[in-house]
């Protein structure tokens, strides 16, 4: 039995092994490679979730192979949060390696230009596909480069059309249509109702398991409120346009904090009501986004016991390996809610400009050589496979090949990062920047889960534009001054985190919203930790002195 | 010639260093034991010392600890300026406070299971007692936040038991601190007693005996021969606590924190974390940072001194 048993894992090990020889990257300029014959680089990245080890990835062998380069990789693991303090730490230990690739603020970038991250400029000039990219693109351009004029990171994600762009319209509802055929209602175009099915939903066994309370009406979860992952920002956009950062920047560069205006005193009235109804759930203010989704997540009908939820996307809450394809079928997308017949809907756009990442160190002995790598690793081949997977066993070409764009078909139930897997076959989000859009084309068929995915999600999007608003702040701030820096980001916490406490607390009752000396505490609470200084560290952090 | 025979050298009564020197090489063994944890305090205690000057400097990460500007004490102002420094110092030192009322539990346990006759219970208990210890921090929280959902948690399941209804407790500033503390008494309980047991089991039994001659009940044994056996080691651990009062266990803190127990969840040491390391959108504040965890450390020392000397004049033992 064990001689069997061996036999299997020998065969299978060889297997592997055949498969990882397999693997072989297109390119379309055949003339960067290889890059070197043996150097090594050390890079530090951020470990994507739904990747279990670049080291072993069979990509990273065929991109050593095509290179030339070996890759010492070190990774960080977690949340983005968390692995910027693994990154703090790296910088703080001054063992620089040779390229750091993390997402980073344009603070940051300030801080550490020459001292720890060199100019990119002449680099640059030197190589084939970034310089192209950003010929071609001067807006990314214009992006990364720093008020000394140098660039000193590539760009991370680029700005998608608004229809494709699910980030920007956070603040969506999505309903779950067979509870909502049950009612014998109409779908909510007001929050009256909406608040009318969550009483159904409430009064009612919609999941036929003879309990009548197990059922949620609307769902969410608080910690990712700026995502749009709790629920009641959708029911606030009714009564007044919510930015993340609770500000309103007007044409005139003048700025009014949203969370001390009269409407949005009058939306928590609103919500409280709810609340004292038994219509928002005390577990939305307590539950992290994976225990949100472990709770959507029902493998079938009967165990449902979410009604509606929030979340800028349909992925955000439903991981379709457990829900199942029937999630496309039976989650919606709920419009714009109007605070009455007779109101305009509106909602929050949220603006988007490239992010800033991967730099390249002091350390760095042959920043020519980490330039060329990095070159050759964005030919718009390779990082369409390092982003969606390998061909012909995630997606499939159905343009020539060496063609521009890439016109491809995802292959049916071969899902990479739907939250619920590991898998070892891509490089995933973290560590290449973005493919500028015009390079690929994803061309779905009909009745496949990547288009009802994406069907809904554009169709969502589409709706939601028409109502979206959105304030004069710009998407990304070069400050050159390090004490407003410091200033902004610490105030920006202590006021946010103020707001959102404050926010839950007059939901849930903990804080009488009713009360009118209760709101001008809050208000004068507000004003304590420096909301007017606030309000003038932002108009300096992006607009200057 | 030269006298081989006799080769004891003698102390001189005249120099500190020669005495000192005589005794060093007639004990040399014992100082070489000694050798080994001095170069390690010494190495990872006081040699890192040099950088609390980073606490007086505009430090900037990137370049040398001195080459920051001398700004005095402009961290430890901004710190004070803070509207809410008074919240976090509050927080910690009520923890803290509250976690040492707890403090005796320990002891309690010991003299319980001292007492106890049949062996196999106590093993038991002491397994039972001891397990929790060796969960990590970051699984324990796991746990505890697992046990406080008002979903089918294990504590809201026992307490509609009794009439109370399911509530996410975690989200409660006003239950944090016994969530904290309760938990963490749960957690080491049973491992605090082992020295207590190891304690007592050292007590002469002659003591005991004289007390049954003496008509002695348990209670009056644990009062006047256990209690009082046990007293230099609880108070010698009970300083050593009050040392730390400032530290509370960051990570355990930080792992129970969410938005609507901010208010008394916020302690010194997150605060510093955050603003320390976890900075998002600027750079981590090094020298903000060190000078609060120095105002903390400064804090504990004198805390250490004056319970050091309350408990020397009250129990005659002490630190030093």
């Amino acid at each position: 039995m064990k001689r069997i048993i061996s036999l299997i894992l020998f065969v299978c090990l060889l297997g592997s092994v055949a498969m990882a020889d397999e693997l072989h990257l297109k390119v379309l300029n055949p003339d960067l490679y290889p890059v070197t014959d043996g150097d090594e680089l050390t890079v530090w990245c951020g470990q994507d979730g739904n990747v279990a080890d670049y080291a072993i990835n069979p990509q990273n062998a065929a991109l050593e192979a095509l290179t030339g380069v070996k890759i010492n990789w070190i990774t960080a693991p977690g949340t983005q949060a968390d692995m910027n303090v693994v990154f703090n730490l790296s910088i703080a230990s001054g063992d620089y390696p040779d390229i750091y690739i993390n997402s980073i603020g344009t603070g940051d970038v300030m801080t550490y230009a020459n001292d720890v991250f060199i100019p990119l400029n002449d680099l640059i000039d030197k190589t084939y596909w970034i310089k192209k990219y950003l010929d071609e693109d001067p807006s990314i351009r214009e992006a990364i480069t720093a008020p000394d004029g140098n660039i000193y990171t590539l760009w991370g994600g680029l700005p998608v059309p608004d229809v494709e762009n699910y980030y920007a319209y956070p603040y969506k509802l999505w309903i779950y249509r067979p509870w909502l055929e049950a009612s014998g209602l109409d779908m909510p175009e007001t929050i009256d109702e909406y608040r009318e099915y969550l009483r159904y939903v409430r009064d009612n066994d919609m999941n036929g398991n003879g309990d009548t309370t197990d059922e949620l009406g609307m769902f969410g979860s608080f910690a990712f409120d700026h995502d749009g992952s709790d629920p009641t920002y959708g029911i606030m956009q009714a009564f007044t346009v919510t930015p993340a950062n609770f500000l309103w920047v007007n044409d005139d560069l003048s700025i009014d904090c949203v969370a001390i205006s009269d409407d949005f005193r009058e939306g928590l009235i609103y919500l409280r009501s709810m609340y004292d109804e038994g219509l928002i759930s005390e577990d939305m203010y307590a539950l992290t986004l994976n225990e949100f989704r472990d709770v959507v997540n029902a493998t079938t009908a009967s165990e449902q016991v979410v009604g509606s939820a929030g979340g800028p996307l349909f992925m955000r809450f439903v991981t379709p390996s457990v829900f199942g394809s029937r999630a496309f079928d039976e989650f919606t997308y709920m419009p714009v809610l109007k605070k009455d017949a007779n109101s305009v809907a509106q909602t929050w756009k949220r603006k988007s400009a490239p992010g800033l990442k991967v730099s390249i160190t002091v350390n760095c002995k042959n920043p020519e050589l980490a330039m060329a790598w990095l070159d050759a690793c964005m030919d718009p081949e390779i990082l369409h496979v390092t982003y969606n997977g390998n061909e012909d066993e995630y997606w499939t070409r159905l343009s020539a090949d060496g063609e521009i764009p890439i016109q491809y078909q995802l292959i049916d139930g071969k899902e990479l990062k739907d939250g619920g897997t590991v898998n070892n076959h891509t490089f995933g989000n973290w560590v290449f920047p973005s493919l500028p859009p015009s390079y690929t084309k994803l061309q779905l068929v009909d009745g496949t889960d990547a288009w009802k995915m994406n069907t809904y999600q554009q169709a969502a999007n589409t709706l939601y534009i028409e109502s979206a608003t959105t304030d004069a702040l710009p998407a990304l701030a070069w400050c050159d001054d390090d004490d407003i820096i410091t200033e902004y980001t610490e105030l920006q916490s202590v006021i946010e985190g103020a707001i959102s406490t404050a926010y839950a607390e007059f939901i849930l009752g903990r804080k009488d919203i009713n009360d009118d000396t209760v709101w001008e505490e809050y208000k004068q609470n507000l004003e304590y930790l420096g909301l007017s200084r606030y309000l003038d560290v932002v108009k300096a952090y992006y607009f200057g002195k | 010639m030269k006298n081989l025979s006799h080769t004891i050298p003698q102390a001189n009564k005249k120099s500190f260093w020669k005495k000192a020197l005589f005794d060093i090489r007639r004990h040399y063994q014992l100082y070489l034991l000694v050798l080994i944890p001095l170069i390690v305090i010494i190495l990872f205690k006081y040699v890192p010392m040099y950088g609390i000057q980073i606490a007086f400097r505009d430090f900037k990460i990137t370049k040398s600890i001195t080459s920051g500007k001398f700004v005095g004490l402009k961290y430890f102002k901004k710190f004070f300026n803070n509207p809410q420094a008074m919240t976090y110092i509050w927080n910690t030192i009520s923890i803290s406070i509250y976690e040492l009322c707890t403090f005796p539990l320990s002891l309690i346990l010991a003299l319980l299971l001292h007492y106890v006759t049949s062996r196999k219970f106590r093993k038991v208990v002491q397994m039972v007692s001891y397990a929790p210890y060796f969960i990590s921090t970051v699984v324990m929280c796991g746990i505890i936040l697992q046990f406080l959902q008002a979903r089918g948690g294990l504590i809201n399941l026992l307490l509609n038991l009794i009439g109370i209804e399911s509530k996410n407790w975690i989200t409660y500033p006003s239950a944090f601190r016994h969530i904290y503390v309760w938990s963490g008494v749960w957690q080491s309980v049973g491992y605090n007693s082992i020295i207590y047991i190891a304690a007592l089991s050292s007590v002469s039994m002659e003591l005991h005996e004289a007390a049954l001659v003496d008509g002695a009940n348990i209670l009056q044994r644990i009062w006047h021969v256990d209690i009082p056996s046990v007293m230099p080691t609880f108070c010698v651990l009970l300083i050593i606590r009050c040392g730390n009062i400032m530290n509370v266990g960051f990570q355990k803190v930080l792992l129970l924190q969410n938005n609507l127990n901010l208010r008394t969840s916020e302690i010194i040491s997150t605060y510093a974390y955050n603003i320390g390391l976890n900075s998002s959108g600027s750079t981590p504040q090094y020298s903000y940072g060190t000078a609060i965890g120095l105002f903390t450390s400064v804090v504990n020392l004198i805390l250490l001194v004056i319970v050091n000397k309350i408990i020397k004049k009250l129990s005659g033992s002490g630190l030093w």
